[in-house]
């Protein structure tokens, strides 16, 4: 009787032994940058909003701060959403006849509310306050990217976990002087870190990374 | 009842099962059954991958006066208990009463709750 294993059996089962471990390790790892990659976080992919609503129109070409609309940024966890009647304080003189702000004329005149889709957004089990952040010198841009270059409003930022966290850990390494916190266009100086330390210690800003900070 | 009628029984109830079965064409057999099961389920998890569901913001038309949306509001008021009124502070969310609690500067409850 003929061998059943030829003399190539053994370097089969050491490739099929190695190629198994890599194969898994190659697995967790396609897994690990997919579910950071776009097509999951769905960042920089612009949301259908029932408006075709631009910032950059309302920031850059028209100069409007961004408390005028996100009202309550500084008090509240909320931002905060303009209301029909934000809008129409403008568009009853600008526009008034336009057909495509047709959907915030109609919410005027029949009292129901524009639903907008919500473009960013932390899970449920994450408590975020915008006052707070806004109070110790992080600026909307650092989060939010440069909103007033958006024709169609997208997400900056992935907001998972690590995001925070780098933030959260360093937060020297972000914050600005609290008169730049609305300013889209800021970058961070050369001397950011330096200057980041003294505005952790200025404005008391306390490196938060308990596990009960966000997930309370 | 003897063995030999109890297997009388099953098979004419089998025999009227398989009769009823044969009559539809379109019959999927178990395995068959599973299969597409497990693999419409491996789809779905591929297709709708980990995104979360889209969700709305519904901003007011007018914003009533006093309202900061994520602040709570408080009321004092009063409710009647044992034909007394008792002084209460109620907090509310968006027009939404969530917490009564007795009112702090109400002698009575000094902010205490009973009942």
């Amino acid at each position: 009787m003929a061998q059943v294993f030829g003399p190539g059996a053994n370097s089969i089962a050491r490739f099929t032994l190695g190629g198994s471990v890599f194969g898994i390790v190659l697995l967790f790892g396609v897994l690990e940058l997919y579910v950071r990659s776009p097509y999951v976080t769905q960042v920089g992919q612009p949301v259908e909003q029932p408006v075709p609503f631009s910032h950059k129109h309302h920031v850059v070409d028209d100069g409007l701060d961004c408390r005028y609309c996100h009202t309550n940024v500084e008090t509240s966890a909320f931002a905060g959403m303009p209301s029909t009647q934000t809008c129409m304080n403008c568009h009853s003189q600008v526009w008034a006849q336009s057909p495509v702000l047709e959907p915030v004329r109609q919410s005027f005149m029949s009292g129901q509310p524009i639903e907008w889709n919500r473009v960013n957004n932390v899970a449920d089990f994450v408590y975020f306050d915008h006052s707070i952040h806004v109070q110790k010198g992080v600026g909307c841009s650092t989060c939010h990217g440069s909103v007033d270059q958006m024709a169609l409003t997208y997400k900056a930022q992935s907001f998972q976990m690590s995001f925070c966290l780098d933030c959260h850990q360093n937060p020297a390494h972000y914050v600005r002087p609290q008169d730049e916190v609305f300013n889209m266009a800021w970058q961070p100086p050369a001397n950011q870190d330096e200057l980041g330390r003294q505005l952790v210690q200025q404005y008391h800003v306390q490196t938060r990374i308990s596990c009960s900070t966000c997930h309370r | 009842m003897s063995d030999d009628e109890s297997v009388d029984i099953r098979s004419s109830r089998q025999a009227l099962f398989t009769d009823a079965l044969a009559q539809r064409a379109d019959v999927v057999s178990r395995r068959r059954f599973l299969e597409l099961m497990g693999a419409s389920l491996a789809l779905a998890g591929l297709s709708s991958a980990c995104a979360p569901p889209r969700e709305q913001i519904v901003p007011y038309v007018r914003p009533p006066e006093a309202v900061v949306p994520g602040k709570p509001l408080f009321f004092a008021s009063a409710h009647v208990l044992g034909g007394y009124a008792q002084g209460v502070l109620v907090e509310s969310h968006e027009g939404r009463p969530t917490k009564i609690e007795g009112n702090p500067q109400h002698p009575d409850s000094l902010g205490g709750t009973d009942a």
